[in-house]
């Protein structure tokens, strides 16, 4: 089984791995693109720790809009467990992804059995012009104010709630209060890839004033669980979440700067590492930037200097994911083992042929 | 390889030997003299005190909390390394890679992360994995979950309820249970907003005494060296005193753990009804041999609360500066971060003075552990300062010189002469610790001991001496000099593995796949899942 | 004294930190010790030598003659004197700035005057989004000065200002005023969405209806007709604008009534 190209061209791993560490080696602003489970990310920010790279999601846009949430403003959460046992209000705050819609949809068919009196209500605040199905033959209950969209629907709520003068009042509002008044324990339901940062902050402001008397939360149901995951461990790793570079020998976090995307647009990196063993693909190559891609692929990549066929963390080897469904991480055992090699395998072994500076510090 | 540190000074409290001599490493392990006397490679130590490595029993070093108060606060700890000076977590040990690197340069080789939720041990024990050089390890979080105050509440055999602490312990790899402000987590899902020892979670009909003195069985009979450790009710409160006394008082014999007693050190006395109440808890623990605190000191500056007490920091997010918090309803305890600024105002001098009451009241050395909460008092890297206080009565009645007159006129502080001796320093961060843990292996510099060594050049200013060691080494390996790091190495999590008892197992596995439609299997994981080189290193449970 | 003067030799090849280079950070050093200093972002490590060639001595008066959207942190913390770029900056242009005058010919990136203290910021071109605002994780936005755009600027213009006046010339992107704590946000040639979105107190006075408005935001009677001339008198003697920009009788909203909902949008009927 082939594992590597240079170029079109079939070759050993090793020597593979030897070139791509000299063209890593070389470069004077190398930026790391990924896509993996936990322990391909501690590999890929160790080898951006030893080159002096910078490193982003390949889902960037919205996991960066769920960072600054908790960057800027913080906020009140919830275990995905206690809202299926506890909560008696659901809101669902902007369009529901499809990866959420499993999980919303086990809400439909369950009750809550601590604390709850009422069966469970659902509300969809915002969001398109339909009403939303969630099977077991439930509807949400649809907030929205006009045409003010998220950010304005949520703000309405939230000066309605508090009692104060709006200029367009939200659709069925005394449903959702009335609702609120008898619910012990309500829970909204986020998502990066559907409100921008302000509307969440919004949020987090209706949860604080809800929680001066009653209880309220919200559950983080992120914009990808993979890129999650990887913000977990870049944050554990050197203190700060994705957009973050090892340029200046020593982390800086800047997600303008360091948006991976902005750099390769900009002309700005000489060298792209590109990691993934889900569907994406790397953007066409960008003048004279070199590329090398890890993918779950039987072909070079088109453009590449260096490809690595990776299997997919989870399904050709076991791996440690983040799981919205549990809010944390979990051990996931390989259900189709495969020969492939993990990316941090791959990764680990490129950073073993850079030149010897600082010791790998993981 | 033999390895000799010739002619330093050496303080091994377990051992008698006090004095000037040599101390041999083969290896990994500390061995008697050699009849040949020929090292591979020999460290001059004269004018330097060796001791153990250094053990912190309560330092919240990683896991989910500890996670989220880093993405809470980048601007706090930017540019750590340009300009260190200008921001204040910079000398947290913010990442985990720093974590080790700054615990190893002041001779600390093993450290306790105190708050594993056990929903989130994988994460918990990843990030372990990733601090460098020194060991590790964690207690599990019982207490607020679900499943234990269902027991409880529906009277259950002691019996059952070992079997879960016990399958609790070894399917997270913990080396103790905690207990956090028993039963208020639960109770605030219902909206309840102050807890005390004799309140009742309301679903349960559980009071927190009750929650408190069924772990603290459970874990006795179980033969988990560490006892039961409890973070009491009301931490912070004004009068809190009052329920420290009370926790204390039952323990009724059994060996019980407080956490960070000066959060506790609280009277109503005063214009402002806050004062130091330290000399009456010490007195309490003084005449209480089952129980053993840490302190928890306060030191001023910037900082960040990290605590899965979540009810009492969602009563503080008022106070939070910079003004951000996170409050998680967790699966069992979930928690708060609260950032905040201890200023050297009425309240401050307050909890600084409580503190060091503490450690200087209470007489005994091998009951009274040296932690600062990491990072809810102060960041541990205030460590080498902490010490100076404690070894030097002037050191510390020149900064109170500087404070509130007012909150001191409450306190015995300023009448308190004494100053620890580095054989009590000994005690009270190596021999203590491993005694309280149960780590045969550690602590000590006798013969077949883990060669976990520190030596530190004498001087007259402490906080140099002892934040700076001169040599560390960790399990035989040369891993500081001079203060700085030499060579990285992974430590391992050390951990309990009592055998799972099967009923327990099935009735678990029922509870998860009914009341949260998931396999147990998500939050159980095998030694694999972290991908390092034997991981963790299993300690015996008592017979 | 002639102006310290950096003239770009050419297009640099990296982002540069140009904060070293202030007044109050150049005073007393001598022209190798200046050029030794690195200003690179990325491993070229590029130093004000490999970029720039040197005239002139007064460090009060500095000069930068050509720019580049690679310039980030012009005048960072600046406190005194005057800095002028002869072209385009990159991000966080006049970071922290506390006195002084900083005058940017083209273009700046975003993030232009963050946290700005005091002194005088003028853009002559368009300014990127997070025009005086807070950077990841910081809750102080501009606290004091002056800010002038005179081109656009782009979105979150003026997020968390507490202090200070900030003029846009030539419009707005989305979200203009967001946070405020108080402070005036003046911006001519139109508003993107929801200008003062959580704004607690301070005033945005617009020259015509922004895109649209959160309705958290509610019409409250008639303005302050006296601050409205007083801002107006203020703006063109200053040379911001040239004419009035309220005129009679603006129109008054009250919010962000989903937060403290004290602050004030005004725009002409």
């Amino acid at each position: 089984m082939t594992v590597a190209w240079i170029g079109n061209r079939e070759t050993l791993l090793e020597r593979a791995v030897r070139h791509a560490a000299a063209l890593l080696h070389a470069s004077r602003c190398p930026v790391f693109t990924f896509d993996t489970d936990i322990h391909g990310t501690r590999a890929a920010i160790a080898l951006a720790e030893r080159v002096g790279a910078s490193y982003d999601h390949a889902d960037g846009a919205g996991l960066a809009r769920e960072t600054a949430l908790l960057t800027d403003k913080g906020g009140m959460f919830v275990a995905p467990g206690e809202v299926r046992r506890r909560a008696d209000l659901i809101a669902i705050v902007g369009e529901l992804p499809e990866a959420h819609r499993e999980f919303v949809a086990e809400l439909a068919e369950t009750v809550p059995d601590l604390i709850a009196i009422n069966a469970r209500q659902f509300f969809l605040v915002g969001g398109g012009g339909r009403g939303l199905t969630l099977g077991n033959g439930r509807k949400a209950t649809r907030l929205s104010c006009g045409k003010a969209g998220l950010g304005g629907t949520i703000a309405a709520l939230r000066a309605q709630c508090a009692g104060r003068q709006v200029s367009t009042p939200v659709s069925n509002f005394s449903r959702f209060q009335a609702a609120l008044a008898t619910a012990r324990f309500p829970v909204f339901l986020f998502f990066g890839q559907s409100a921008d940062g302000l509307a969440l902050e919004m949020l987090q402001g209706l949860l604080a004033d809800i929680n001066r008397k009653s209880r309220a939360s919200a559950l983080h149901l992120p914009a990808s669980e993979g890129g999650w995951g990887s913000t977990l461990a870049s944050t554990w790793m050197t203190g700060f979440p994705l957009r973050t570079s090892f340029a200046r020998g020593f982390p800086e976090f800047d997600p303008w700067r360091f948006d991976v995307a902005r750099q390769l647009a900009a002309g700005e990196a000489d060298f792209h590492l590109w990691i993934s063993d889900g569907v994406k693909k790397p953007s066409a190559n960008s003048g004279d930037t070199k590329v090398v891609v890890l993918a779950k692929t039987s072909q070079p990549v088109a453009g590449a200097e260096v490809t690595f066929a990776i299997g997919k963390a989870g399904v050709d080897h076991d791996a440690v994911v983040y799981s919205a469904r549990t809010g944390t991480l979990n051990s996931v055992t390989a259900d189709a083992a495969s020969e492939l090699p993990s990316a941090a395998s791959i990764l680990r072994s490129i950073a073993e042929h850079i030149p010897a500076g600082a010791e790998l510090p993981c | 390889m033999l390895t000799r540190i010739k002619s330093g000074e050496i303080v091994d409290p377990v051992n008698g030997r006090l004095g000037k001599g040599d101390l041999w490493i083969r290896d990994g392990e500390i061995v008697e003299t050699p009849r040949s006397g020929r090292a591979d490679r020999t460290f001059d130590a004269s004018g330097c005190v060796v001791m153990a490595g250094a053990i912190d029993i309560h330092s919240h070093i990683g896991g989910g909390n500890v996670n989220t108060a880093r993405l809470l606060l980048p601007e706090e700890h930017k540019a750590h390394q340009a300009r260190p000076a200008a921001t204040p977590l910079s000398n947290a040990g913010w990442s985990t890679f720093e974590t080790g690197c700054l615990y190893a340069k002041m001779g600390f080789t093993t450290v306790v992360e105190p708050a594993m939720s056990p929903n989130a041990a994988l994460h918990t024990h990843l990030e372990l994995a990733d601090i460098p050089i020194i060991d590790k390890a964690t207690l599990a979080i019982l207490g607020n979950d679900d499943f234990l105050l269902s027991m409880i509440r529906d009277n259950a055999s002691p019996r059952m309820i070992e079997d879960y602490v016990a399958w609790t312990v070894a399917s997270t790899r913990a080396l103790g249970v905690k207990v956090i402000n028993a039963g208020a987590a639960a109770a605030f899902k219902e909206n309840v907003r102050t807890f005390s020892l004799d309140d009742v979670v309301p679903s349960y009909g559980v009071s927190s005494r009750k929650i408190v003195k069924t772990l603290q069985a459970a874990v006795d009979r179980l033969g988990i060296p560490h006892p039961l450790h409890v973070h009491c009710n009301n931490l912070g409160a004004p009068g809190s005193a009052d329920t420290a006394a009370a926790t204390i008082a039952a323990a009724e014999g059994v060996p019980l753990h407080l956490a960070h007693l000066q959060f506790y050190g609280y009277g109503t006395e005063g214009k402002r009804k806050f004062s130091s109440a330290a000399a009456r808890l010490a007195e309490l623990v003084n005449a209480s041999p089952e129980v053993t605190i840490d302190i928890g000191q306060v030191m001023f500056g910037q900082t960040v609360t990290i605590s899965s007490d979540v009810m009492r920091q969602f009563s503080a997010r008022g106070t939070a500066h910079p003004k951000k918090f996170v409050i998680h309803d967790g699966d069992g305890n979930g928690g708060g971060i609260v950032p905040y600024r201890y200023r050297p105002d009425y309240y401050g001098t307050v909890q600084w003075a409580a503190g060091l009451e503490l450690f200087l009241l209470i007489t005994d050395p091998w009951r009274v552990f040296f932690t600062t909460d990491h990072p809810n008092g102060a960041p541990f890297t205030v460590y080498p300062k902490l010490f100076e206080f404690l070894m030097n009565r002037d050191a510390r009645n020149e900064v109170a010189s500087t404070l509130s007159k007012s909150a001191l006129a409450h306190s015995t502080l300023a009448s308190i002469d004494r100053e620890y001796t580095m054989e009590e320093i000994a005690i009270m961060t190596r021999a203590a610790p491993a005694k309280l843990l149960g780590l045969a292996d550690r602590g000590h510099l006798g013969a077949g001991a883990v060669a976990d060594v520190s030596v530190y050049r004498k001087g007259k200013d402490i906080a140099k001496m002892l934040g700076r060691a001169a040599l560390v080494f960790k399990n035989g390996d040369l891993v500081v000099k001079d203060g700085e790091i030499t060579h990285y190495r992974w430590g391992r999590a050390l951990r309990l593995n009592p055998p799972p008892d099967r009923a327990i197992v099935k009735r678990l596995r029922d509870y998860h796949e009914h009341r949260y439609g998931l396999s147990l299997d998500r939050f159980t994981f095998p030694d694999s899942a972290i991908q390092r080189d034997e991981p963790f290193r299993e300690v015996p449970c008592r017979a | 004294m002639k102006a310290l003067t950096f003239t770009l030799r050419a297009a640099p090849p990296e982002r540069l930190d140009l904060s070293p280079l202030t007044p109050q950070g150049l005073a007393g050093l001598d022209k190798r010790a200046i050029q030794a200093i690195r200003l690179g972002q990325s491993k070229l490590a590029s130093t004000v030598g490999d970029i720039f060639r040197i005239a002139g001595s007064n460090a009060n008066s500095l000069v930068f003659e050509g720019g580049s959207s690679r310039f980030d942190g012009v005048a960072t913390g600046m406190t005194e004197g005057t800095v002028r770029v002869a072209g385009d900056v990159g991000a966080q242009a006049g970071r922290g700035m506390r006195g002084g005058q900083l005058t940017i010919e083209g273009d700046a990136g975003p993030h232009a005057g963050s946290g700005m203290r005091g002194g005088r910021l003028e853009i002559i071109g368009s300014a990127g989004d997070h025009l005086g605002a807070p950077l990841a994780g910081e809750l102080a936005g501009m606290n004091g000065g002056v800010l002038i755009v005179r081109g656009r600027a782009g979105a979150f213009a003026a997020d968390r200002m507490r202090r200070g006046l900030i003029a846009v010339l030539k419009g707005c992107g989305d979200h203009a005023g967001s946070r405020m704590i108080a402070g005036t946000l003046v911006v001519t040639g139109g508003a993107g969405e929801m200008p003062g979105y959580l704004m607690r107190r301070g005033s945005i006075l617009l020259d015509r209806a922004p895109k649209s408005l959160s309705p958290s935001f509610v019409e409250c009677g008639a303005p302050d007709s006296v601050f409205a001339a007083l801002m107006d008198r203020h703006l063109v003697t200053e040379d911001i604008l040239k004419r009035p920009l309220l005129g009679r009788a603006p129109r008054r909203y009250g919010g962000d009534n989903a937060a403290l909902g004290l602050g004030e949008i005004l725009f002409p009927a």
